[in-house]
């Protein structure tokens, strides 16, 4: 059965008719079973996931605390971890297609309705068409031309120069310029919280300040006179006043056992959410509650 | 001056400060500003790393491990930038790997092809791109690549058995990396870290967002990070170190202009508030 299963999520050398055939199949298998999970009776249901869930987290488990081989390093659960990895990666796909149709109703809605700002999803729903298309193009049919050559006004356009127009030109950049606006508003919040009210943020903002300046040239260039070493050779201890080296003495001293302190924290944290969700204790939105 | 002049001094328009902080940032990118850079220790840390493998084992691969996308290629772009930039100086053979859906694009089409071309490295026999990998399947990536590298990633980017190419000769387990560098804007290392922390496991080179730094220096502190590049400020330092001033040393300028503008603007934000409050309660009498 594993070896049936390791072989249909086996890569495929190209895409012809069998890798369609064997996409319709996964397909009309998997809306199979989230209809036959849609049908059967909510507790039923709920036990379902509970096992799955429960099967999922086990392998893990398994395989990573069972002895392994001290020739091969391995277990014999060990040569299944792709075959686990595909399957959650099948199952986390779905969320993708989940995502796609319910952006897709939001925004046509918004847009046959004339909802205020539905001019952004007009405009989403032109670029979302646009770089699946040419996406799909891309990897299938690269070379096919999309806009023929007007002498004296454009080149040819094939569908692999449209699609790196439209992810290198227009999808990086707006990722990146969206980023880079945090800058504007960072520099705008420290300009309005950083107030002196107390002795906590007095020393918060005498840290920050060294760290900041200790973190770029302007900064260690105005202690840049204190030299490491002396005339005779021998290491200069004035040399630990250079910002550069009180930023580093914080965030070693001082920032790493409070982040240490954290870690624990959330390791811990994590261990138990994890546990809850292995053993689908987990209770609220998502869990016992129709959404 | 009376409350409400002083008052300005803490209630300067948000878009002042924006136009301000615009004018600052451009100013050192177009006129660089030469201020002696002064590398950070775990900057050149991670510099001296490289030169080690260089120097004792230059046969090993050098795992470069990418999980950032355009959105942070501000800082992670100059450091994949400059990291790789070091591995072709010393002419290391490395592999590119990404768990981010645009992260492997990026990096073959805008970092790797136009630095090959100029260091002459040639695809398969100086370096492979391992493709991308599905966040889901890193678990399995990571612990196949401790005990089994060529059947865990099986084909390179354009789907070619990675086992055809010279490069991935002789490069079976994780004892056959030389480094295993991750560029990265996320909370990230400690996957790596927990299943390549063993005595035979190479150095772990880490090359973090700014913001996303001081949550890992406990793992410097213990050396299981061997170096760390933070964000642009480390790009800049490790441009410094190999003397190739490029992009990160003209941003890293930027940075200190718009640090020091900050700064700037928080010590006349607090003499505002004072001064508010000293006025306040003078008039008040």
């Amino acid at each position: 059965m594993l070896h049936t299963l390791q072989h249909f999520f086996a890569p495929m050398p190209g895409h012809g008719a069998w890798y369609f055939e064997k996409l319709a199949l996964g397909l009309l298998f998997m809306f199979a079973i989230l209809g036959a999970l849609q049908l059967a009776p909510r507790r039923a249901r709920k036990g379902i996931i509970a096992f799955f869930t429960f099967l999922g987290g086990a392998y893990y488990a398994a395989e990573f605390f069972w002895p392994t081989n001290s020739a091969t390093n391995q277990n014999f659960l060990t040569p299944y971890q792709d075959t686990v990895a595909g399957l959650a990666s099948v199952v986390g796909s779905f969320a993708i297609g989940l995502g796609v149709i319910s952006l897709l109703q939001n925004h046509t809605r918004q847009l046959a309705r004339r909802r205020p700002g539905w001019g952004y999803s007009a405009i989403f729903l032109v670029f979302f068409l646009a770089m699946t298309v040419f996406g799909l193009m891309n990897a299938y049919s690269a070379k096919s031309t999309v806009i023929p050559a007007v002498p004296g006004f454009w080149a040819r356009q094939d569908a692999h120069g449209l699609f790196q127009f439209l992810f290198v030109g227009g999808l990086t950049n707006l990722g990146s310029a969206t980023f880079a606006m945090i800058a504007f508003y960072i520099a705008s919040a420290a300009y309005r919280a950083f107030r002196i009210r107390s002795l906590e943020a007095t020393l918060l903002m005498i840290a920050a300040l060294i760290i900041m300046f200790g973190s770029v040239s302007f900064g260690t260039w105005l202690t840049h006179g204190i030299h490491p070493v002396l005339a005779d050779g021998s290491e200069n201890p004035w040399a630990n006043l250079r910002i550069e080296n009180i930023a580093q003495w914080l965030m070693l001293q001082v920032n790493t056992p409070a982040q240490r302190g954290i870690l624990f924290g959330l390791t811990l944290g994590l261990l138990a959410t994890s546990l809850r969700y292995w053993l689908s204790l987990e209770r609220g939105a998502y869990f016992e509650k129709e959404l | 001056m009376n409350t409400n002049q002083w008052n300005r001094l803490q209630t300067i328009d948000r878009r002042v400060i924006y136009a301000i902080l615009l004018v600052v940032i451009l100013i050192p990118l177009f006129f660089p500003i030469t201020l002696p850079t002064f590398p950070s220790k775990q900057s050149r840390n991670f510099y001296d790393t490289i030169e080690k493998i260089a120097k004792d084992s230059p046969d090993k691969i050098v795992i470069v491990d990418g999980w950032w996308s355009p959105s942070t290629r501000g800082e992670n772009q100059w450091q994949a930038q400059a990291i790789i930039t070091h591995l072709m100086m010393r002419h290391l053979h490395f592999a590119i790997l990404s768990f981010d859906t645009q992260n492997n694009t990026v990096t073959q089409s805008q970092i790797v092809e136009p630095l090959a071309k100029k260091y002459g490295y040639v695809y398969g026999k100086d370096y492979v791109n391992w493709g991308f990998r599905p966040l889901a399947a890193f678990v399995p990536v990571a612990k196949g690549l401790v005990i089994d590298i060529p059947g865990t990633i099986k084909k390179d980017y354009k789907g070619t058995p990675i086992t055809q190419f010279p490069v991935m000769k002789g490069i079976k387990t994780r004892s056959d990396v030389g480094a295993l560098i991750e560029i990265t804007p996320s909370a990230s290392a400690e996957g790596w870290l927990g299943m390549f922390e063993k005595n035979n496991s190479p150095p772990f080179l880490f090359a973090p967002t700014a913001v996303m730094a001081p949550t890992y220096y406990p793992y410097l502190d213990t050396g299981q990070m061997a170096g760390m590049l933070t964000g642009i400020k480390g790009a800049g330092d490790y441009e410094g170190l190999l003397g190739t001033h490029s992009f990160g040393s003209r941003a890293a300028g930027a940075l200190s202009l718009v640090y020091a503008l900050i700064i700037a603007l928080i010590v006349l934000g607090n003499i505002g508030y004072y001064a508010t409050r000293a006025a306040s309660r003078k008039e008040d009498r």
